[in-house]
């Protein structure tokens, strides 16, 4: 049998160069304040991903031309092209989700959906959207999904890992409604803004504690979405979870599942052994792959979980992570990387007839 | 094989006894005319089972709609909370692999030189 | 080598009210009485666990009291039961003082600290303590390290892991340097009333994620004692993280590693692998012990942790995920290393070897 393997990128950046390239998709009185009050892309995407910082991006990506995570073109030749993508998904982070006036917030996030359909969407057909919404607003980040809802290339609905409630909180709820009532997935993506402190304990006072504290704010979000019954309301939604690693998964699995048996009179409509219900419901992507310098204790830590399900190939174009995740994509036989590289992303994203080859 | 553990009327209703049987120690547990027998010993970390609170189960079909299953009686390990059916010794989270012996148990009429109806557990022949 | 053969490195004493208060100066008593501690846990904010004060529901002493108030009923029920040797006891009225004003937190602790020597270290041989201290305001805190350091049953000084700030910050340095001066470990308790959430991205809704929450809050406070150079200025300090159970220690460290290779040059006082330095300054209790299906797999992520002798064994008696000193370790773990875990790590670290 020789039927091709999909491979899908389920972590591409797209940002735009600034602010002033959503003007064609923004409100008229946007463009006036925004000009008038020399207001730019936010500092919060400054403190995402400082420009300094090597894990921002790619020598290659900063050897593009425009920022990284700008270019069409770099995209295309750095991802697309060299893996043989059949079908890139992209997320638009900006920081205009933390943004807490949530008319302009929400109005520049419609302007990023418009300009990621039309200068991305439209111009190749290999890749899909992630709609952004403003979480502070549920009511607009429905109106947002239902507005999108005929637009088939968006698979998904963008949300930040930092945020005001954990994402099983009922604030959030008509948002996972809208979003599986029309097949889209949810994507909780590393970063955001929280509004007070963004660290369990108060605020870090370094970047590389929050870059790798997204691996443990990422967890509170899962035992959320658990714990709150989203799965029991919402049987067909399904959950990605972007650029907030993954070898932490069998510890938190372990200590779900203990918790469970001796908390079940809390939460009785968790009915079913949770790590099952998030294996039924969560993939998780392979950037950044925090691996351990020995790959044989990956190998061990592999065998503790029956991962490859639950493992989506992400390039995270432009951000550079290390090479743990190429490391540990040579590691896999060909039916675990047949499921990796594409298989698991195309059935969580019901890409459908995906071509194993140049997307057509 | 057949042990008395004691007069009906030692047991009260919605109560329990731990006895000593063969050696074994055995919650015995009184719900209405029915009455129950557990291994006290859970079987996660040895803990006292027995000692446990009794309630009845309950279910929710969503989040926040919870409904008691009458009937249903689970006894909670008073370390870890883990519950086990008073009826089957079952656990509710993984029935197979976590469960703790359950024992028959009756209400019998002795002969008329002894007062009061008996409750009676049978053990296994072999060792449990 | 150790003479002993288990050491229970977690055991929560409980002071009776009245005990505080005869120990309280007048003034503060009437406070305490008229307006009650100032404090709102976080888990106030999730009353719905399933146990009475989070505790197993064969603790209540039968006399009376709160479980852990009762010396007599403890040693009956976890020490002369199980044979342990030596029971270090971390005061859980601690959680609460230290988020009071600052006289009243100096005079809180130094009640707890001498109701603890008076009805625990003198009643019964077997048992030592953490020094409870003021540790928001250094140089309380200090004093009250003095205070006890003559008294060689106090084995480690008592943190939280919700404090105000992350324990790297620089508000806790007078309480590290003390510690290290004495050669006292410091112990970083799960709980405390911090000023923020637990999760990083709000309030949870349930008792059961703030349980979970206990290893989050262990991880990012662990990030913060290593990225804010603490033991670069203290090359001596050694910290426990307690209650907060181990597995998600090796990928906590992968990724600290991994970010430390392209990131370094925020933190140059960081001059070896993060991982190095967990293993050169860190200790771990057991408690509340991961349970894989298959145990295996947790003797997998002890050799992944590579700290075989720094994990010591604890009970957190009387809570109700109190672990069974007979049921605890996985098996399949060497002998010489359950041997340690259970009591010669503790030994060496606490100085236990009387």
């Amino acid at each position: 049998m020789s039927a091709p393997v999909p491979v899908v990128d389920c972590d591409v950046h797209c940002v735009p160069a600034s602010i002033e390239a959503l003007f064609p998709y923004l409100d008229e009185h946007w463009v006036g304040f925004i000009a008038n009050g020399m207001l730019g892309m936010p500092a919060a995407l400054g403190a995402m991903y400082p420009p300094g910082a090597a894990t921002s991006a790619t020598a290659e990506a900063r050897a593009a031309s425009g920022p990284p995570g700008t270019s069409l073109d770099a995209v295309r030749e750095q991802v697309l092209d060299r893996h043989g993508v059949d079908v890139a998904v992209l997320s638009c982070i900006t920081g205009f989700d933390a943004i807490r006036n949530t008319y302009y917030g929400g109005d520049l996030l419609r302007a990023v959906n418009d300009w990621q359909a039309a200068e991305w969407l439209d111009r190749d057909p290999r890749l899909r959207g992630s709609i952004v919404v403003p979480p502070l607003d549920p009511e607009a980040a429905v109106r947002e999904i239902r507005r999108l809802e005929d637009d088939p290339r968006f698979v998904r609905v963008l949300l930040p890992v930092r945020a005001d409630a954990p994402y099983g909180n009922r604030r959030y709820h008509a948002i996972y409604a809208a979003a599986a009532e029309r097949g889209l997935a949810i994507a909780l993506h590393a970063w955001g803004l929280s509004g007070a402190q963004p660290t369990p304990n108060g605020f870090s006072e370094h970047y590389i504690e929050d870059y790798v504290a997204h691996t443990i704010i990422a967890q509170g979000h899962l035992t959320s979405l658990v714990v709150e019954g989203v799965f029991q309301r919402f049987g067909d939604l399904r959950v990605s979870l972007l650029e907030c690693g993954s070898t932490w998964l069998p510890a938190y699995l372990w200590r779900l599942d203990k918790d469970w048996k001796g908390i079940r009179r809390e939460v009785p409509w968790v009915d079913r052994r949770p790590s099952e219900l998030l294996r039924e419901h969560l993939r998780v992507s392979v950037a950044p792959l925090h691996a351990p310098a020995d790959l044989e204790q990956l190998d061990e830590l592999m065998a503790t979980l029956d991962w490859p399900e639950l493992l989506m190939f992400a390039s995270d174009h432009p951000h550079d992570h290390g090479d743990g995740a190429a490391r540990f994509l040579a590691r896999l036989s060909g039916e675990q990387r047949a499921a990796v590289m594409g298989g698991n992303a195309a059935a969580h994203y019901r890409l459908g007839a995906v071509v194993g080859g140049r997307g057509d | 094989m057949k042990h008395v553990v004691g007069r009906v009327d030692e047991f009260p209703d919605g109560g329990r006894r731990i006895v000593v049987v063969a050696r074994r120690s055995i919650g015995i547990f009184r719900v209405g005319d029915r009455f129950y027998a557990l291994r006290n010993r859970c079987p996660h970390q040895g803990g006292p089972l027995c000692e446990g609170p009794v309630q009845p189960w309950v279910d929710a079909p969503a989040p926040g709609e919870v409904r008691v299953r009458d009937g249903q009686w689970r006894v909670a390990c008073p370390w870890h909370n883990w519950e086990y059916d008073l009826e089957t010794g079952e656990s509710w989270f993984d029935p197979l692999r976590s469960r703790v012996r359950a024992y028959p148990v009756t209400v019998e009429t002795f002969p008329v030189d002894v007062e009061g109806d008996r409750v009676v557990v049978e053990l296994a022949g072999a060792p449990a | 080598m150790s003479p002993h053969a288990l050491i229970d490195c977690d055991v929560h004493s409980n002071i009776p009210p009245a005990e505080l208060a005869r120990r309280l100066p007048a003034r503060w008593r009437r406070v305490v009485e008229d307006f009650g501690l100032r404090a709102v846990k976080s888990n106030a904010y999730v009353p719905t666990r399933p146990r009475a004060a989070a505790s197993r529901t064969d603790t209540w002493p039968p006399g009376g009291g709160a479980p852990g108030s009762d010396m007599p009923f403890v040693r009956e029920q976890l020490l002369d039961r199980w044979g342990v040797d030596v029971a270090i006891l971390n005061p859980i009225d601690a959680l609460d003082y230290a988020a009071q004003v600052p006289a009243l937190s100096e005079h809180l602790f130094r009640a707890l600290n001498d109701w603890t020597r008076e009805a625990w270290l003198d009643a019964d041989p077997r048992f030592r303590s953490t020094m409870t201290v003021p540790f928001e305001y250094g140089s309380m805190a200090v004093r009250e390290i003095e205070r006890l350091a003559s008294d060689d049953r106090f084995v480690s000084v008592m943190l939280v892991v919700a404090p105000r700030e992350p324990l790297g910050h620089r508000r806790y340095w007078d309480v590290y340097e003390a510690a290290a001066g004495l050669d006292l470990p410091v112990v970083v308790h799960v709980g405390g009333i911090g000023n923020s959430t637990v999760t990083g991205a709000g309030w949870y809704s349930f008792y059961f994620e703030d349980h979970m929450a206990g290893a989050h809050a262990m991880a990012t406070q662990l990030m913060s004692l290593v990225c804010q150079g603490v033991f670069d200025r203290f090359p001596t300090l050694k910290v426990v993280l307690e209650e907060g159970g181990l597995a998600w220690a090796p990928p906590l460290m992968w990724a600290l590693d991994s970010a430390w290779s392209q990131l370094r040059h925020e933190v140059p006082h960081l001059d070896r692998r993060p991982s190095e330095i967990v293993r050169e300054h860190f200790w771990f209790t057991t408690q509340p012990i991961d349970e894989p299906d298959d145990p295996a797999h947790m003797v997998t992520v002890l050799e992944h942790l590579g700290m075989h002798d720094r994990i010591m064994f604890a009970t957190d008696y009387p809570h109700w995920d109190f672990d069974a000193p007979d049921h605890a370790l996985p098996r399949g773990l060497p002998e010489d290393v359950r041997r340690a875990i259970f009591a010669g790590n503790a030994a060496d670290l606490f100085g236990l070897t009387r």
